[in-house]
């Protein structure tokens, strides 16, 4: 397959963005991708784009983002994949251009989460995620779907509270430094384990926020990347899993077979393993899931997520960072962008100019698992084009 | 007509000394919580279920209580609108292979209970009287939240229940449902202590005289100015009781904000039967899969499956509360994974009965017919998991 460079990438700020509706972040966004480009890009050299989108906010979402960002004559695919749409916009993209049909493409995700009174919005978001007739009447709302995996995970491996705890405060601090992120403070241990409770071991501090935001990457044929940029990062690999929809046919709840297959996909693309990884975003919506995707991802071993959280390698300076932008904990979750912004974040790392720069990686993986914990991508990006 | 068994129950849920409905419980679910165990044992022709508090008329769900009984598709659900006499009524009236359900459900006392009825061995109730009156006392139109009450006890005593009691006793003193304790001791009848004044209430006294020594009871059916009795000679009655240790209202989940939640009519009638009847599908490989799909995920065939009717009683697998207020379900609520006895299925289900305690993995308990959500206005009900721990943590029989 013909090898894809990341040209440029650009993000708005997550947060609260009550003043933005999608009409507003696209272009916003669009427009930091493409001044991001070192050598610069038009916006007609764009042949095609990919758009994630969740939950669709302001109407027909590939048709909001052509109009709103002047993309008429271009085709434009949305694409959703509950948590996972992020990363498996950059995937679509990537194979479009690996296959030599496009050169040039715009990987856009965003999601506004707080269009809906707080009211209703977890019912909003379970009619995403549910079946109807079965689990969507009995409140298996988002932090659940996620909590019931954890409590049996920390059952079988003897994970304590501390141990989740331990997630939230590193990636708090992460985020303190990041200027785009949506929860820029400080939290300890005691804070999180005394905060009020939401779901079984998650408190408040254990959980993502609801955020609103974009982010975009601009993608080449490899050929064409010295034409944008001297320092292109590379996509090595894209994975995309599958599982089970319903909880209670998920047979080992300690894991999510959905992030081991796309790994193992993304990983056999790459022609690496885990250990070569040097930094990784991966999808920290409830602290216990990172736990358990230090495993599936294969950073350690089973069982032994504790130990790696406990030695500190995944914090900033350590071996294996793990989401040094602050992850979905701290820099925010609109589930649309969230993959993209992790690539976003780790084309910077790539290329040695993040906010919170952690050495000269030369391997980075992006993770999401999500939905009824039923999908999940991979994408791995490399400083080297070989 | 001969009582063959007899089966009680009483939410766990306590106010003032009565027990409550649970927020998850309605006529039907208590209706079904005292009729299971019957049809778990018994042969069931036909149901007939007697309340003098519908909570649902039009739309009542007789399909929901056939499944959840796992009844023939030609045995016929009734409900029947009444008083303790209405119960009375039915149960002498009723043929063998019929189970007659009584349902009381008011703001401050619930209970329910069933008796089968046979040509077998049992107790004997043989009619012994019935009076129509008028005095309505309390009224309560379709619609209105509360009942109105004539505001003079007297009344009722003079014009009512000491002229039926007179009618309506025999020389012995009277087991009589309907009245209080105190004022059965003042017309002179035998006292028992009673969850509900209602036909609950009836089957509640049934079981009380099929224990006491000595020979036949002439049990009273009060309800203002009606009345039925009958003579009930106690014999081999086998009796079921399903009354835990009592749970503080306080500790009742409850609705905080209130929402509309989205109902498909569709949906619910795709899931229906696999899901109220418990049924899952096995396919010709041995796989069972439920809810039940179409192609087998173990050999690859496509609709090649018999229904399998699965266990209700099984272990959590994982099981976490929700703390944080969702509007419009009841909450705290805790959720669980539980797997199914001599079954690979594992089923998804709210917690119920289970106050502030958490409940835990490993556990063991019995699915039970709950009322899971209220849509758009209609009741849809599922399985909730009753651990066989109380909310002490003690053991009680799940």
């Amino acid at each position: 397959m013909r090898d894809v460079a990341v040209v440029g990438a650009g993000m708005v700020p997550f947060g609260e963005r009550f003043d933005q509706g999608m009409k507003e972040l696209l272009p916003a966004t669009l427009r930091n991708a493409l001044a991001s480009v070192d050598k610069g890009m038009a916006k007609p050299e764009i042949q095609a784009a990919w758009f994630g989108q969740l939950q669709t906010s302001d109407g027909h979402p590939a048709g909001v983002l052509a109009d709103s960002c002047g993309l008429l004559d271009i085709p434009v695919t949305r694409i959703e994949n509950q948590c996972a749409t992020g990363n498996d916009a950059v995937r679509n993209a990537t194979l479009a251009i690996a296959s030599g049909a496009v050169d040039v493409a715009l990987v856009i995700g965003a999601d506004k989460t707080r269009e809906t009174p707080s009211v209703s919005t977890f019912w909003d978001w379970m009619g995403l995620a549910r079946d109807r007739g079965w689990d969507y009447p009995l409140g298996l709302i988002a932090p659940a779907n996620f909590a019931l995996h954890v409590a049996r995970y920390m059952h079988e491996h003897d994970v304590a509270p501390e141990h989740l705890a331990m997630v939230a405060v590193k990636n708090h601090h992460n985020a303190v430094t990041n200027p785009i992120a949506h929860l820029r403070m400080e939290v300890t241990v005691e804070q999180v384990l005394a905060a009020p409770r939401v779901v079984g071991p998650f408190g408040v501090f254990d959980c993502t926020p609801q955020s609103d935001g974009a982010a975009a990457l601009l993608l080449a044929g490899g050929e064409l990347a010295d034409r944008y940029t001297d320092r292109p990062v590379w996509v090595r690999g894209v994975g995309l899993g599958l599982d089970r929809v319903m909880h209670a046919h998920k047979t080992d709840m300690t894991s999510f077979p959905a992030t081991v297959k796309a790994a193992r996909a993304a990983f056999a693309m790459a022609g690496i393993g885990p250990s070569d990884i040097d930094v990784a975003e991966v999808h920290d919506c409830f602290t216990g899931v990172e736990l358990m995707n230090y495993e599936d991802l294969g950073f350690c071993e089973r069982g032994q997520a504790k130990k790696l959280i406990e030695s500190g390698a995944t914090e900033l300076g350590g071996s294996l960072p793990v989401n040094p932008s602050g992850g979905l904990k701290a820099k925010g979750h609109p589930p649309g962008a969230t993959g993209v912004a992790q690539c976003v974040e780790l084309f910077e790392q790539l290329r040695g100019q993040a906010c919170n720069q952690v050495g000269t990686p030369r391997w980075a993986l992006a993770h999401n698992v999500g939905g009824p914990t039923a999908v999940s991508a991979v994408t791995i990006l490399g400083a080297a084009r070989d | 007509m001969t009582i063959g068994a007899l089966s009680l129950y009483r939410p766990v849920w306590e106010q003032s000394g009565n027990r409550v409905a649970g927020q998850d419980e309605d006529v039907l679910t208590l209706a079904v919580a005292a009729a299971r165990p019957l049809a778990e044992r018994h042969a069931v022709e036909r149901v007939v279920v007697v309340t003098g508090t519908p909570d649902v008329v039009v739309g009542f769900g007789t399909g929901v209580v056939a499944r959840a009984l796992d009844l023939a598709e030609d045995a016929p659900v009734e409900l029947r609108l009444g008083g303790a006499p209405a119960l009375l009524d039915a149960v002498l009236s009723a043929g063998p292979g019929s189970l007659v359900v009584g349902v009381d459900l008011t703001g401050h006392a619930a209970a329910s209970g069933a008796a089968w009825v046979t040509d077998g061995p049992g107790a004997e109730l043989t009619a012994a009287g019935r009076v129509t009156g008028s005095l309505p006392m309390r009224v309560r139109a379709v619609g209105a939240d509360h009942t109105t009450t004539y505001g003079d006890g007297r009344v009722e005593r003079e014009l009512a229940t000491v002229p039926l009691v007179g009618r309506l006793r025999s020389a012995d003193a009277p087991l009589v449902v309907g009245i209080s304790p105190g004022e059965a001791r003042r017309l002179g009848a035998r006292s028992a202590a009673l969850p509900a004044p209602g036909p609950a209430g009836v089957l509640f006294a049934l079981a009380e005289a099929s224990s006491w020594p000595g020979g036949t009871v002439r049990v009273v059916a009060l309800d203002a100015a009606g009345g039925a009795a009958a003579d009930f000679r106690p014999g081999p009655v086998e009796v079921v009781r399903d009354e835990r240790p009592a749970l503080s209202v306080d500790e009742r989940p409850a609705v905080g904000e209130d929402v509309v939640i989205p109902f498909s009519m569709p949906a619910y009638a795709r899931a229906f039967d696999a899901k109220i009847g418990m049924v899952a599908a096995t396919c010709s490989c041995g796989e069972t899969s439920y809810p039940p799909r179409q192609v087998c995920l173990n050999c690859g065939r496509y609709d090649d499956t018999r229904p399998t009717p699965l266990r209700r009683t099984g272990e959590v697998y994982t099981c976490v509360k929700v703390h944080v207020p969702i509007p419009g379900v009841a909450g705290p609520y805790g959720l669980a994974i539980v797997a199914l006895d001599d079954s690979p299925v594992r089923v998804l289900a709210q917690v119920a009965d289970v106050g502030r305690r958490e409940t835990g993995i490993g556990e063991r308990g019995r699915l039970v017919l709950r009322r899971v959500a209220v849509r758009e206005g209609v009741p849809d009900y599922g399985y909730a998991f009753r651990s066989e721990f109380d909310a002490a943590g003690k053991g009680v029989p799940a």
